[in-house]
């Protein structure tokens, strides 16, 4: 069976989390869902740049693409 | 699944017919607001919309005398209490006003349609809306129309605040402050708030708004503290205001915020997933 490796993207989900979590919180704010305040917008955003960074850690990962690569036959033996 | 699906329809049909006729169910006013208008215009304020609260309509032409227009003085402290009833219980911690100030607000949209009004009677009687609830609160706030206008009428009575000085403060939307000698012994007043002037751009957002007038302050800035702290008389309070505007998906704040979830959501689901590759 042909080897894999396992890349993780920890910053990536950070950055995606913190748009998130801001987008989240000033969404609820503008639906007046929550109220405004800059400590619920901060609050939102750390919280889900932890989670970004914890899902580029630990999420399930996706399969590999394509073919895998063709090992090369061993070199035959000098006769 | 067919049952299902007749269930799910049934329901739909249920809530589209039961839910308006439950808001479209007006609440009895208790106060009636239409006293603090002089007899001769009262015609021009009709309760155009039916909440009991009376309408701007059309505007009387400049230079006539409108709402809340006291020229000769004649809202005398026992008039106003006479008018907006006394002994409400306050049931919520939510909004308070304490000191002698008291007054009446009502908010309108940009047609001049009624949005939301309150009044407090002074003293530690809480902010009530006009159908006898505790207004300003979480629950209950005080609606404005970011298009529109807010016309009050406030009062001191019996104080008289002299060399007073003032902060009020919507958390992250504004904060304003003032004083003044007070030479001519003012200790009532009517105006006018026009929200469509002063912001730049509609949106919805539920704000938390506290403010202080305090007695004999003098020039410097008043710091917020509890009630207890001030010299007295003084006038504190706090609640809960939200300010309408259009649909929020079409505001500014509103668009920058679905842009950012739904950028947000495709990176995380796309771009930020551990990924598997073959071994070269």
């Amino acid at each position: 069976m042909p080897a894999t490796t396992l890349k993780r993207h920890p910053v990536r989900g950070a950055i995606w989390g913190l748009l998130f979590g801001t987008g989240l919180g000033l969404l609820l704010m503008v639906m007046a869902i929550v109220p405004l305040s800059i400590t619920t917008l901060i609050i939102y955003a750390v919280v889900n740049t932890s989670l970004g960074a914890a899902w580029g850690m630990f999420a399930p990962a996706k399969k590999p693409k394509g073919a895998p690569v063709a090992l090369e036959p061993p070199p035959a033996p000098m006769s | 699944m067919k049952r299902w699906r007749n269930l799910l329809l049934a329901t739909g049909l249920l809530a589209l017919t039961v839910q308006p006729a439950m808001v479209l169910a007006q609440e009895e006013p208790t106060v009636d607001l239409m006293q603090f208008i002089p007899e001769q215009f009262r015609a021009d304020f009709a309760d155009l919309n039916n909440d009991g609260i009376p309408d701007l309509g059309e505007l009387p032409p400049e230079g006539v005398a409108g709402i809340w227009d006291d020229k000769v003085g004649e809202v005398t402290d026992e008039g106003f209490l006479a008018a907006v009833g006394s002994g409400y219980a306050s049931g919520d911690d939510g909004s308070a006003l304490t000191g002698p100030c008291k007054g009446v607000v009502i908010s309108y949209d940009a047609e001049g349609m009624s949005v939301d009004a309150m009044f407090d009677a002074g003293g530690p009687q809480p902010l009530m809306d006009i159908y006898g609830r505790q207004k300003m609160t979480k629950s209950n706030p005080l609606d404005v129309d970011t298009r529109g206008v807010l016309v009050y009428y406030g009062s001191s009575q019996p104080e008289t605040f002299h060399d007073h000085r003032w902060f009020i403060e919507a958390a992250g939307v504004f904060k304003d402050d003032g004083g003044d000698p007070n030479p001519r012994d003012k200790n009532r007043n009517a105006g006018s708030v026009d929200f469509g002037d002063l912001l730049p751009f509609s949106f919805t957002a539920l704000v938390e708004a506290r403010g202080a007038w305090v007695d004999n302050w003098g020039p410097t800035e008043l710091p917020e503290m509890a009630a207890d702290a001030y010299p007295t008389p003084n006038c504190v309070g706090h609640g809960w205001v939200k300010f309408v505007g259009p649909s929020p998906f079409l505001t500014p704040p509103g668009i920058l915020a679905l842009a950012l979830v739904a950028a947000g959501f495709t990176g995380v689901l796309f771009n930020a997933r551990p990924a598997l590759s073959w071994k070269e």
